[in-house]
């Protein structure tokens, strides 16, 4: 096994002359980005939540817990049966059916939301759970992958991930089946700015 | 010496209704690819940007390993180095003995199919589970891939169908697509649950973030990496790039140019561990700065592994992955390894008609890096084919105006005379392709009646 050293020293140069970092320009998208993100969120196979208020999600969240659906919610103010403090491990969450996240953007042009791990109990709750259910306020959705790169800024460690609707997958014949190995369906309610 | 290309591809053109289906699916892909590229008034731009930003990288290789090694570790990550596959496969196995694991869910790397991960590890007593849904199929198959992308391409579902009812009891002769996959989502489940260390490749490796980005469709790599307490990302030093705007902008290409879709449903950046947990990264050379040594075949680690090279190359969609020698097949193959004399046919699998070029997102001269192979197999006059024998002979009567009309002569008559069956008795080319019908007179000839003086 070879040190980082002997690694370095091993390397034979590059016979590619020295060549400048280009600017990288930062693609932009006009209004309307709402329409532009649903649009865009529903090709993918996601869905949008009816309402778009807090208060929508919260009803929905109780429906799915009348249903005696295991639901855990990492939303502020939304209210699961699943208590998120309790969890220590993350293979305690492969019955959960509903995992509800706060996303911190979007993107219109890939139908896409931004989960940062600072805001789950646990990476995991978002891949393991049957269905997810993810939150933006409309003034957070960004028009590209580069303006929501932008926006995030420094990563500075940590772990987030960008997902564009369910889990899917077209590995049999090229025919499109969703629920491969995450959610099985992924709804985002876009809540009116304040 | 390997069997040619031209002997090995036999096996799949052998079917020829298989050979029509496979090209239709492989164009379906380029189809929606051209879609999406379309879309984005900024498409051209992008692939020059991105192009000079991995010239960049390769330009500055040490410095930016450099970078990314310290900002990882600041991270708390964990940095391995393998100058070869063997050096790769000690360093995994060990990684995962001294902790005592004996299973491994794995998401697609081509990294672990070049350095023969796998077996090395089932030497050790540690089991590997494949997780993305078309390498299972395969590993279950005990085959390799077909395509880096859409390793399954070349099966149907039937075939597939049959495969999972032995392996995990479906129903016998049950082979919808949705049940087959949501039953193979039940048994991977358990694989997950159950594994105790998880792999992933890198997409991109962003050096002055120390992170990584890993893009899957099915959340294999995140299902399976944020389960157990270690998670080793294995990578081939070309997949770094300077920052996170240069990573944004690949992540929009990838998926477009790759499937046809906007984005993969998952882009999962990992800049640190899961508290408690370890996160070991192996940066992989394996011949990659002796490749890049050489200028003229040093762009080949521009390439992002989207696949739309063989996608949209007509030697790859009629013949099939499994007809070439090295692992990756399509043009991105040939580019990387078609200066091997040991299978010094690869070369040729190649129309050079830079289809491939054209849809490149990052602009590998992969039809000159080809033609480049051939020029040097023929300067260490390792040609395939007999092309030894009769090429200088073609050279030196084609090379005189008197030849050449000559032999276009004699062609124009053998063609007119000579049965079709029979021509296709001749072999080599003419074996599954028609001769033109010759025309009716030399393009000289029409010249000099239509145009001279």
């Amino acid at each position: 096994m070879a040190s980082k050293e002997e690694f370095f020293a091993s390397l034979t140069p590059s016979a590619i002359e020295p060549t400048p970092m280009p600017e990288v320009a930062v693609a932009t998208r006009d209004a309307p980005l709402r329409e532009h993100f649903i649009e865009v969120l529903e090709g993918v196979g996601g869905r949008l939540g009816q309402g778009d208020d807090l208060g929508d999600v919260k009803q929905r969240a109780a429906e799915l817990v009348s249903q005696n659906l295991q639901v855990l919610s990492l939303m502020e103010g939304v209210q699961g049966n699943r208590d998120p403090s309790a969890v220590s491990d993350p293979h305690e969450l492969k019955d959960v059916d509903y995992t509800i996240a706060p996303a911190r953007l979007a993107v219109a042009e890939n139908g896409s939301v931004w989960i940062s791990g600072e805001d789950l109990v646990t990476r995991n709750a978002v891949f393991i759970c049957e269905h997810l259910i993810a939150v933006v306020d409309e003034n957070r959705i960004t028009g590209t992958m580069s303006e929501a790169v932008r926006r995030l800024g420094k990563l500075g460690g940590g772990w987030g991930v960008f997902i564009s609707g369910p889990s899917k997958t077209a590995d049999i014949e090229q025919a499109l089946v969703m629920g491969a190995h995450g959610a099985r369906s992924m709804t985002v309610y876009v809540l009116r700015g304040v | 010496m390997s069997q040619t290309h031209a002997r090995k591809v036999e096996t799949f053109t052998a079917d020829e209704a298989r050979v029509d289906w496979h090209s239709a699916a492989l164009l379906a892909l380029r189809d929606k690819r051209d879609l999406q590229a379309k879309s984005l008034p900024e498409w051209e731009q992008m692939r020059e940007t991105a192009s000079r930003m991995k010239l960049y990288v390769l330009s500055h290789l040490p410095e930016l390993l450099e970078q990314f090694t310290s900002n990882c570790e600041a991270n708390g990550m964990e940095v391995h180095w393998a100058r070869d596959a063997k050096e790769h496969n000690e360093i995994v196995a060990g990684i995962l003995k001294e902790r005592g694991k004996k299973k491994l869910v794995k998401s697609k790397s081509m990294l672990t199919e070049e350095v023969h991960l796998v077996p090395h590890l089932e030497k050790h007593g540690i089991e590997c589970i494949e997780t993305d849904l078309g390498e299972r199929i395969l590993q279950l198959r005990e085959e390799p891939p077909s395509h880096i992308v859409v390793p399954a391409i070349h099966l149907k579902k039937e075939e597939i169908g049959e495969l999972f009812h032995e392996k995990i009891g479906t129903q016998a002769g049950a082979s919808d697509p949705t049940y087959l996959t949501h039953a193979a989502r039940e048994s991977m489940r358990q694989e997950f649950l159950s594994a105790d260390a998880a792999m992933t490749g890198v997409n991109m490796a962003i050096a002055d973030e120390g992170a990584f980005v890993v893009c899957t469709n099915e959340g294999n790599a995140d299902m399976g990496a944020h389960l157990p307490d270690l998670h080793i990302a294995v990578m081939g030093m070309e997949k770094l790039v300077p920052d996170a705007d240069s990573a944004a902008l690949l992540m929009r290409m990838l998926a477009r140019n790759a499937t046809g879709q906007p984005s993969t449903s998952y882009n999962s950046i990992f800049g640190a561990p899961r508290p408690g947990c370890q996160l070991h990264i192996v940066i992989v050379d394996n011949g990659r700065s002796l490749r890049m040594a050489d200028r003229r075949h040093a762009e080949i680690y521009k390439c992002i592994r989207c696949g739309a090279c063989i996608n949209t190359c007509p030697v790859y969609r009629r013949g099939g992955g499994h007809s070439y020698d090295y692992f990756i097949p399509g043009p991105i193959g040939l580019a990387i390894a078609g200066d091997n004399p040991e299978a010094n046919s690869e070369a040729w699998a190649c129309t050079l008609n830079g289809s491939c070029n054209n849809v490149c997102p990052v602009k590998v001269p992969l039809r000159e890096t080809i033609a480049y192979h051939r020029e040097q197999l023929a300067q260490q006059k390792q040609l395939p084919y007999h092309k030894n024998a009769y090429m200088p002979l073609a050279g030196k009567i084609f090379g005189s105006p008197r030849g050449l009309s000559m032999a276009m002569a004699a062609a124009r008559v053998g063609l007119r005379i000579m049965p079709q069956t029979l021509q296709r008795r001749i072999g080599g080319w003419s074996k599954s392709r028609d001769f033109p019908k010759p025309p009716a007179e030399s393009f000289a000839h029409w010249y000099r009646k239509n145009r001279g003086e």
